[in-house]
């Protein structure tokens, strides 16, 4: 506990618009700091401050406030992830590169991290008595796993303001609790000693969100399933008709010829049947084909970081249920793809749920990474997961329809996302990375670059 | 062939309805084609066999089974549908229905079912 008010009056102003981060207006409030400055929202939200952030002032050690109820406060020193960061970018490395080839860099940076003061929330939340036990090393206390630190420091890397994700910690008595970690990033070299997180923990909404998104997804299986059946039943229905026409009258043009004195002119008409029920058949595909897209697709520019997130967010409650980790990497200079905004959301979305689905049982972390990159008149777009991969005889197969490996999927998703691509020129494939897990390419063609 | 038996064939498809139409005249049965059940009801009474379709604006095909079943127990009854579903298969069955086929079927099968509903060696 600092033995200064002066630092304790810091560690206060720091804190506040972390604190506005785990209430609810977060995005209203960052935008706020963004356009405001920090400082001027700080004092803003001054009586904000004053009500909620209690504990971290000395008088705090004697009683537990009430208003303090669940939000833990970590201060901790992040100085050398800081240096390490600085000295990168004066090198003009990447830090991602670094931390994936420079052997021992994470690790030493991940042992680096200290902690420098709690509030009594989270002496509760850990279920200790004495702080002193949660000061010190971070890797002793929390046992963080060094994806989560590298995924820390490429979100300092990047400049984010805020880091926000959630993250499992141990008691002391050895059971584990959900929580929200919340922290804002420094904007500069000094802001690494002091970084302030907000630690919630929301095991009983996560569990009861995971039941929420149990019964969501059945009703959504239920409902999809309801819909592909009345859907395939009357294409059936309009297909099977012409088709049986067909065979009718090519069995009927058969016999007639077959007779012992044959009738050509029956069998002629027959014949004439035949091939006016195919095309209606094929009328009746291309006619649902039509009915299927709804849509004109005129392809826009669309930028594809933007697209991955507007997918992703409408996957946000499986990525988050599943503790799934997604990490968009677009190189910068990938161009603008030239694509049917809904076949474009519908490729993603399919891709992320399928590898959403494809990490189901697989321990953590799970991560989805998506990556774009240019090549030549077209951007690549690959999609990856750290789950257990496609079975080799299974890659060639994975886009034919009602092709399923997973208990109770209907094998749509990755068909839909092949005609989708398709559609554009493109050109989408499977494989499997060298390490594990799957990985789905697709490439778009890139927008032209005459300016407007 | 001009004194084979007479199958009556119900469907609102006239595809269908020519199309079997030339298949069981080749098979040398004598053909009277209906649009709809209703149709069948006010003038089908000269047939010896029944081929409907399920599907039908208006009476279904299950319905003109029930309603034939009551007027003419007697008459053989073949339903042919494009939902092969097994809630229709067994309505159709426990109503009387000789055979069920599925859409497309091959000419053998449907001769076959008419074979034994008629005694006829089409």
């Amino acid at each position: 506990m600092p033995a200064d008010p002066a630092g304790a009056a810091m560690r206060l102003r720091r804190a506040i618009p972390l604190l506005a981060g785990v209430t609810a207006p977060v995005g209203l409030l960052l935008g706020g700091s963004a356009t405001a400055g920090g400082w001027v929202l700080a004092a803003g939200l001054g009586l904000l401050a004053a009500t909620h952030f209690l504990p971290v002032q000395p008088s705090a050690a004697v009683a537990p406030d009430p208003n303090s109820a669940g939000i833990s406060i970590w201060i901790e020193d992040w100085a050398e992830v800081g240096g390490a960061l600085a000295a990168l970018r004066r090198a003009g490395l990447d830090v991602e590169d670094q931390l994936a080839t420079e052997p021992g860099l994470l690790h030493r940076l991940h042992h680096s991290i200290r902690i420098t003061d709690v509030n009594d929330a989270t002496l509760d939340l850990m279920g200790v008595t004495e702080k002193r036990l949660l000061l010190g090393r971070l890797v002793d206390v929390v046992p963080a796993s060094e994806q989560t630190v590298r995924s820390w420091i490429l979100a300092m890397a990047r400049g984010d303001r805020l880091y926000r994700a959630e993250s499992r910690i141990r008691r002391a008595d050895g059971s584990q609790r959900d929580c929200l970690v919340t922290a804002l990033l420094p904007r500069d070299p000094a802001g690494y000693s002091t970084i302030v997180v907000g630690v919630v923990d929301i095991t009983d909404y996560k569990a009861d969100q995971a039941r929420l998104a149990q019964v969501e997804r059945e009703l959504t299986r239920a409902a999809h399933a309801a819909t592909v059946g009345v859907v395939t039943a009357s294409i059936a229905h309009e297909v099977k008709n012409p088709l049986a026409a067909v065979v009718t009258n090519a069995d009927a043009a058969l016999r007639w010829l077959r007779r012992t004195r044959p009738e050509l002119a029956e069998a002629e008409a027959a014949i004439g049947a035949v091939v006016e029920n195919a095309l209606r058949a094929r009328d009746v595909v291309d006619r649902t084909r039509l009915l299927l897209s709804h849509a004109s697709h005129e392809p826009e520019a669309l930028d594809l970081a933007a697209a991955v997130r507007d997918a992703a967010q409408l996957l946000e409650r499986e990525l988050v249920a599943t503790g799934t980790e997604l990490v968009i990497n677009v190189n910068p200079g990938t161009p603008a793809v030239l694509a049917d905004p809904s076949r474009l959301r519908q490729i993603l979305t399919n891709l992320l749920a399928n590898a959403v689905q494809a990490m189901e049982g697989v321990p953590c972390p799970r991560q989805v990474r998506v990556q774009a990159a240019r090549k030549a008149d077209l951007v690549c777009i690959t999609v990856a997961d750290s789950g257990t991969g496609i079975g080799p005889d299974q890659l060639e197969r994975v886009f034919d329809p009602f092709f399923t490996s997973r208990e109770g999927g209907i094998g749509v998703g990755l068909a839909i996302c092949r005609a989708c691509v398709e559609a554009h020129g493109g050109r989408i494939w499977a494989s499997n990375a060298p390490g594990g897990g799957a990985v789905l390419q697709f490439t778009l063609p890139a927008a032209g670059h005459a300016a407007p | 062939m001009a004194g084979g038996p007479i199958i009556a064939v119900v469907d609102d498809d006239a595809a269908i309805r020519t199309a079997l139409s030339r298949l069981l005249r080749s098979l040398d049965y004598r053909v009277r084609l209906f649009a709809s059940a209703e149709a069948f009801l006010a003038d089908g009474d000269e047939v010896d066999c029944l081929v409907t379709d399920v599907q039908m604006p208006g009476m279904n095909g299950l319905e003109l089974q029930r309603a034939v079943r009551r007027s003419r127990p007697e008459l053989p009854v073949i339903i042919i549908t494009a939902f092969p579903e097994a809630a229709i298969r067994e309505q159709a069955v426990a109503a009387g229905a000789r055979h069920f086929l599925s859409k497309p079927f091959a000419a053998e099968t449907i001769a076959q079912c008419l074979r034994e509903a008629t005694g006829h060696a089409g």
